[in-house]
């Protein structure tokens, strides 16, 4: 259970981000999450909504999209996805593996309100 | 009113991996060895560290992490290496921060190795980088053969994993081939022991390794 972690630098990062640009409400928030971070997503939406509480971020939505697990051998090029990552290439027996998706725990964008808008 | 939408794409987690590289820069100019071990409750961490702490030629010291109590620490300190207690008060997992602070009481300068051990958890501690050269899965037979793939992310980044209480093997149903084939299929690189920490039987070995993780990390620094 690290959502709370999770929530905790969530905040940390978005939270300077609304004053110095003066976003008043966020609407949403676009999350990627690779399918190996062990990541509950309704824990996730819990902590944030009881952490975000009287915050610009209070009633933002939280979007996850979980990003699966795609790996790529360096010696022979075959690359390939699958429920658990691999330590060893099914085609030419290598263990130069790089795991290159599945592993995202990023902020990749947010939607909030225009506040030039507001002026109109 | 209309919304707009603004890309950011930046790690969650930024801050706290900007103390991890922190860490990571401290240990490299000095050649600190920084070993993180993760494993479960009662997988044998803490006896794991005193047989090493016995019987080692390098310089250690130590950074507990529990939920509570300084039981480890004590347990450490008497075999005479200087050690740091964190209590994380419920949180199930050290985090960078957290151990910079530590490291900031410690005699660098009088220590070879730093071993950190995580609270015990097999989940959330391998998500957070603390700026180790390596993560250390301790696993104990009694835990069952499944671990491995159960626990994926873990197995699939530790550096070396250390199956305990070998010395069971003949009173509990653990099956043994199953364990190693499911490590070798998540992680292929990953160096393999299997100690009995009452003994001492198997932990030359996993000593012998540290060591040269400990000549390769001063060799990177001359380099």
């Amino acid at each position: 259970m690290h959502e709370m972690s999770l929530v905790e630098a969530l905040l940390d990062s978005l939270l300077p981000l609304c004053a110095e640009n003066g976003w008043k409400k966020v609407e949403r928030i676009h999350l990627k999450i690779g399918s190996l971070r062990q990541v509950i997503p309704e824990a996730l939406v819990f902590c944030f909504k009881t952490a975000s509480a009287g915050t610009p971020l209070a009633e933002a939505e939280i979007e996850i999209a979980e990003i699966g697990i795609r790996q790529k051998c360096e010696r022979c090029g075959l690359e390939w996805g699958g429920e658990i990552p691999l330590g060893r290439c099914a085609a030419c027996g290598s263990i130069e593996i790089t795991t290159t998706a599945g592993f995202e725990m990023e902020i990749d964008s947010l939607e909030v309100w225009d506040n030039d808008d507001e002026t109109d | 009113m209309t919304t707009k939408r603004i890309s950011l794409i930046q790690s969650v987690m930024a801050a706290d991996e900007r103390f991890a590289s922190r860490i990571r820069s401290m240990m490299a100019e000095r050649g600190i060895l920084l070993l993180n071990l993760i494993g479960s409750p009662g997988a044998g961490k803490t006896t794991l560290l005193e047989e090493t702490l016995k019987r080692c030629r390098f310089r250690a010291a130590v950074i507990e992490g529990d939920v509570a109590t300084a039981r480890d620490a004590e347990r450490i300190a008497s075999c005479g290496v200087p050690v740091i207690q964190i209590n994380t008060r419920g949180g199930c997992h050290l985090e960078a921060n957290l151990v910079l602070r530590a490291i900031e009481n410690l005699e660098l300068e009088k220590v070879d190795v730093l071993f950190i051990e995580n609270v015990g958890n097999l989940v959330c501690p391998a998500e957070f980088d603390l700026g180790e050269d390596l993560k250390i899965a301790v696993c104990s037979m009694a835990e069952g053969a499944d671990k491995p793939l159960k626990y994926p992310h873990l197995f699939h980044t530790c550096g070396a994993v250390v199956l305990t209480k070998k010395d069971l093997f003949p009173y509990i149903r653990f099956d043994r081939d199953l364990f190693w084939k499911d490590v070798e299929t998540l992680n292929a690189r990953a160096e393999k022991f299997e100690v009995d920490n009452l003994s001492g039987d198997g932990i030359a070995a996993w000593l012998d390794r540290v060591e040269t993780w400990l000549r390769q990390k001063r060799e990177q620094k001359r380099a």
